[in-house]
C-alpha cells in the first residue's frame, strides 16, 4: 500500500537525507491528489510537533533512586532459587524429549538461580535473546520457557491459587492438581487446565497467540470475546490479538513444540503452512513468488537443522531458485507446481 | 575529538572500574533522569522507567570489571535501556487497545481552528493523543521516531514482521491525524 510507503519516507526524512528516488515518489504522491497532497501534509504537521519529552525529567528523583540503587548495591543481587532437585524426573522423560537433555545441562550450570528487583509480590523469571530456563515450580509442575520469554507467578502460587502471567513462548508439565487449576493468563487468552503438557507461543508485539496441546486437556477462554476452545492432545488454537477472535486450528500444529525438540515435521502438509512453521522455527521471513506453489503438499523431516539447508531442500523437491534477500529474509523464485 | 562532556563521563568510566562509589554516583545523577525520559516514551510507565534506568545503573556496577566503553557512554546507557526495555515489554502484557479511550479525552479538550491553532496547543493535543496510543502501537512508533530504528531494524528487534510495523505506524499516524482533525473542529 502506498500510504504505508509514503509514512516510511516521512518518517526516514525526521532523520537522514532522502535519496533521489524517494523524494521523487513522495513528490509525485503529492501530485497526484489534494488528499494525497493533505495526507502527507498532516503527517508532516504531526511528526514536526511531537513532544521530545525533555521536560518529563523533572518527574524522577535521581538522589531517592541513587539511595536504592546504593542499598541493593551493597547488599548484592538477591537471589531466589526456584529449582533444587530434580534431576531424576528429568531423566526419566529423556527418552521421549530430546529438550530434556539440554534441560539437564542448565541444571548441572547452576543456571537456575535468578536476580530479581522491583515488585516483590510477585516471583517473576525471564530469559534474554538466545537463552532459555527450566523451572520447577513448588506444585511439582515444570516450565520450559523459551528465549526472551517472562513468566510471572502470582502472589501465593502454589499454596491457595496456581496463577501465572506469561509473554513470550513458554512449554508446560503441569502436576494434576483436580481441586486447584493451573492458570495461565496472557494479554488476551486465559489458559486453563488440570493435569496436561502444552505450549504457548505469546510475542507480545505479535499479531497472535498460539496454543499447542501436547497431552490432557486445556480451556483456553478469550478474555474479549467470552469464546472459550476445548483442546485435547494434538490440537492448538490461535487467538488473533487484533480482531480479538479465538479459532481452534483445523491443520494441526506439530511443530509448535520445534524450539524444544529441534526437529521441523512435516507430514503432508500445505508448502504455505509449512513455510510459516520454518519462518517461526528460525525467525526469518521468506517471500514465496509462486502462488500456485501455495497450496502443494510437503513432507519431510529434520532434525536439528540450520534455516538454509531445510530451504535448499525445499527448493530442490518444488524447483524453486533460492535467494537470500537480506539478513533474516530469503525469497523462493519460481518453482514447478500445478 | 570526543567533547569535554564525554571525556568527563570516560574518567567516570574509569573510576567506576576501579570501585569509585563516588565516580558511580555522579554519572547516576548525570544521566538518571535523562534515562527515564528515553524508557518514559517508549512506555508512559513512570515506575517502569525507573525501574529499568536502576537495572541498568546496576549491572553497570555489577559488571564494571569488564567495563569496555569506546564510544560516547551516554549513547552506550541510551542503548543499554532501551534494550532492557525492550526485553520488558516482551515480559509484560501489551494493553490490547485504548483507541477508543484515548479519542473521547481528546476530544474532551475544545478548540480554535488549526489555523489559529498555538504551536504548544497543537503539540499538547498531540502528546495527549501520543500517551493515549495502543502501547503495540505506541512502542513500534517510539522506536522508529525517538530511537531512530528503520522498520526492518524495529522489526527484528521486536521479532515481528516489516509488515506488522508498517500497519502499526499507519494506526498510530491514523490516531494522530484523528486527534488533530477533531480538534480543528
Amino acid at each position: 500500500m502506498t500510504e504505508n510507503k509514503i509514512i516510511e519516507i516521512l518518517m526516514k526524512q525526521a532523520h537522514s537525507e532522502l535519496s533521489q528516488e524517494e523524494r521523487a515518489m513522495l513528490e509525485s504522491f503529492r501530485g497526484q491528489s489534494s488528499k494525497n497532497d493533505l495526507f502527507v501534509k498532516e503527517n508532516q504537521l504531526i511528526l514536526t510537533n511531537l513532544p521530545s519529552f525533555e521536560e518529563s525529567t523533572d518527574l524522577f528523583d535521581a538522589d531517592k533512586a541513587l539511595a536504592k540503587v546504593n542499598e541493593i548495591k551493597s547488599s548484592g543481587p538477591k537471589l531466589i532459587t526456584l529449582n533444587s532437585e530434580s534431576n531424576n524426573t528429568h531423566k526419566k522423560k529423556s527418552r521421549s524429549y530430546n529438550w530434556v537433555a539440554a534441560a539437564v545441562v542448565l541444571l548441572g550450570l547452576g543456571s537456575l538461580v535468578y536476580s530479581f528487583l522491583g515488585d516483590q509480590k510477585n516471583t517473576l523469571v525471564y530469559t534474554t535473546e538466545g537463552e532459555t530456563k527450566t523451572i520447577s515450580l513448588s506444585d511439582g509442575s515444570e516450565v520450559l520457557l523459551n528465549k526472551n520469554s517472562t513468566l510471572t507467578l502470582a502472589d501465593g502460587f502454589g499454596t491457595h491459587l496456581r496463577d501465572m502471567d506469561l509473554t513470550g513462548e513458554a512449554y508446560f508439565k503441569v502436576r494434576n492438581n483436580d481441586n486447584q487449576p493451573f492458570t495461565v493468563n496472557t494479554s488476551g487468552v486465559k489458559i486453563e487446565v488440570l493435569g496436561t503438557e502444552f505450549n504457548i507461543d505469546n510475542n507480545p508485539v505479535g499479531d497472535v497467540i498460539e496454543v499447542y496441546v501436547h497431552e490432557g486437556k486445556v480451556k483456553v477462554s478469550s478474555l474479549h470475546s467470552r469464546t472459550k476452545v476445548l483442546l485435547t492432545a494434538a490440537e492448538s488454537a490461535t487467538y488473533n490479538k487484533d480482531s480479538g477472535t479465538l479459532l481452534k486450528d483445523e491443520q494441526g500444529t506439530v511443530n509448535a513444540t520445534s524450539w524444544l525438540t529441534k526437529k521441523l515435521r512435516f507430514n503432508n502438509i500445505l508448502l504455505e503452512r509449512a513455510l510459516k512453521d520454518i519462518e517461526n522455527h528460525f525467525d526469518i521471513e521468506i517471500a514465496l513468488d509462486n502462488d500456485a506453489c501455495k497450496d502443494e503438499p510437503y513432507t519431510s523431516l529434520f532434525n536439528d537443522p540450520i534455516a538454509e539447508d531445510v530451504l535448499e531442500t525445499i527448493s530442490a523437491v518444488f524447483d524453486f531458485q533460492l535467494i537470500k534477500s537480506g539478513a533474516n529474509s530469503y525469497q523462493l523464485s519460481g518453482g514447478k507446481c500445478k | 575529538m570526543p567533547n569535554e562532556e564525554q571525556q568527563i563521563d570516560q574518567q567516570l568510566i574509569q573510576g567506576i572500574k576501579a570501585g569509585n562509589n563516588t565516580a558511580y554516583d555522579t554519572l547516576f545523577r548525570r544521566y538518571y533522569s535523562y534515562l527515564c525520559m528515553v524508557v518514559m516514551r517508549m512506555t508512559q510507565s513512570k515506575e517502569q522507567a525507573e525501574d529499568v534506568v536502576q537495572e541498568v545503573f546496576l549491572e553497570i556496577w555489577r559488571k564494571r570489571g569488564e567495563l569496555d566503553i569506546k564510544n560516547a557512554v551516554k549513547s552506550y546507557l541510551h542503548r543499554a535501556a532501551v534494550n532492557k526495555t525492550l526485553n520488558k515489554i516482551r515480559g509484560k502484557k501489551l494493553e490490547y487497545s485504548q483507541e477508543e479511550e484515548s479519542l473521547e479525552q481528546i476530544s474532551a479538550m475544545q478548540s480554535s481552528p488549526l489555523q489559529k491553532m498555538q504551536n504548544d496547543e497543537l503539540q499538547k493535543v498531540i502528546k495527549k493523543a501520543y500517551e493515549g496510543l495502543p502501547e503495540r502501537c505506541r512502542i513500534v512508533f517510539s522506536m522508529v521516531k525517538y530511537e531512530g530504528f528503520s522498520y526492518k531494524q524495529t522489526a527484528e528487534k521486536l521479532e515481528i514482521s516489516v509488515k506488522t510495523v508498517e500497519n502499526q505506524m499507519s494506526k498510530a499516524l491514523r490516531i494522530l491525524r484523528e486527534a488533530i482533525n477533531k480538534y480543528k473542529k
